[in-house]
């Protein structure tokens, strides 16, 4: 308020007193600084445990890896050393399994993704290694293979069954005068498939290859769930292997 | 071909050298350390190695591969984790991932005696991985 020169002669004021807010204030900072500190420590802690379970796992992987090339090595040699023929049979037939089970292994972690295993990729190295290795121009090799990515608990089943369809359709191939070999891996109507479709004249197979061959491939379907069919129309015989695909196996 | 094998798990190194001989090839040398390889080297006449990356003295076989191919010996490695290898392979020929096959390695030593002896016009088997097939699994599947 002024008088009549102008000068002020009263003057209204308000004061608040906001220590407090401005405490709490302070008080809110440091919690939030407390919060943030103990996130990043607890995220170095997490990126440590994870750090060390990737080497774990790499390690592990490699010790399997490893044994499983040791005893391919072993069972080698013993063929090296026996010159009976039927055991000779015996121990590479061992042996073959030993290496389907190794690819396995070998492969599962080749892809970013740990819990999955591309049945296709496998059928399709596993063809055309064990066609080229025979050396044998009247066995001829086709392929309709596309990436069929199954849970990684099923690699092994899943791989000894192609191993087993692959491998007898190649035996009875070089048993008779060669033949046609296709090979089939994809999905086909929420179905996963795995055919393997040969020609050549039926032979009579060893008794022995062919009852573990049969008791190899009941098992690893019983194990995953699927089905076998085989038909055989003359010279020509098809064996179907499906296996419904969980929706939850397949995020694609 | 005159072979050398560096490689410390002996029994593998023993199986593999089998193997190599049983395709008609000499193995001229074996090492398991790093160490061991300029003596092999300097008796000369290699034609080709097997080289496996963790060696009895550590991971030093990319250092020998660095050698060889400095050399102009061709060579592959074998190996159980080729996730280590370089991009450029150090200079490999490629890489067969342990455990492998029986078949896979007669495969890719029909491919290494092909190209070896100057035949560049076939194709790699599936078992040797090649320094572009990396590249490619790295940035695709």
């Amino acid at each position: 308020m002024r008088d009549d020169d102008g000068d002020i002669i009263y003057f209204f004021a308000s004061q608040l007193d906001f220590t407090n807010i401005k405490s709490k204030e302070a008080e809110l900072a440091a919690a939030r600084h407390q919060a943030e500190a103990e996130v990043a420590e607890r995220t170095d802690d997490l990126q440590e445990s994870l750090a060390a379970r990737t080497l774990l796992v790499h390690e592990v992987d490699h010790r399997v890896k490893n044994n499983l090339a040791t005893m391919a090595s072993i069972v080698k040699m013993q063929v090296r050393l026996t010159e009976d023929e039927g055991q000779r049979h015996a121990l590479l037939s061992v042996l073959n399994r030993i290496e389907a089970i190794s690819t396995v292994q070998r492969k599962l972690f080749t892809t970013n993704d740990v819990e999955r295993f591309d049945i296709g990729d496998f059928a399709r190295e596993l063809a055309t290694d064990l066609v080229e290795a025979i050396k044998r121009d009247d066995i001829r090799l086709t392929m309709d293979v596309s990436p069929v990515l199954v849970p990684a608990v099923k690699a092994t089943p899943l791989s000894l069954i192609v191993n087993e369809l692959v491998g007898d359709a190649v035996r009875r191939g070089l048993a008779d005068g060669g033949g046609e070999i296709h090979v089939v891996v994809r999905r086909l109507n929420g179905h996963f498939l795995i055919r393997v479709e040969d020609t050549s004249e039926p032979v009579e197979p060893d008794p022995a290859s062919a009852e573990l061959g049969r008791r190899m491939l009941e098992a690893s379907a019983r194990q995953v769930g699927a089905t076998i069919e085989k038909t055989m129309e003359g010279r020509r015989s098809i064996v179907d292997v499906t296996l419904l695909v969980e929706n939850k196996d397949t995020p694609q | 071909m005159k072979v050398m094998i560096v490689e410390d798990e002996m029994l593998l190194a023993m199986e593999l050298e089998s193997e190599v001989e049983a395709a008609g090839h000499a193995v001229v040398g074996m090492a398991s350390s790093s160490a061991q390889v300029p003596d092999i080297v300097r008796d000369g006449g290699l034609e080709f190695a097997f080289v496996d990356i963790h060696l009895q003295d550590g991971p030093t076989g990319i250092e020998v591969g660095r050698m060889l191919s400095g050399k102009g010996i061709p060579y592959i490695f074998v190996s159980g984790n080729i996730k280590k290898l370089p991009p450029d392979f150090a200079g490999a020929l490629g890489a067969i991932e342990k455990p492998y096959t029986m078949n896979g390695m007669a495969n890719a030593l029909a491919y290494i005696d092909a190209v070896v002896s100057g035949d560049e016009g076939r194709l790699p088997p599936a078992s040797l991985v090649l320094a572009q097939d990396v590249g490619y699994r790295a940035s695709g599947r």
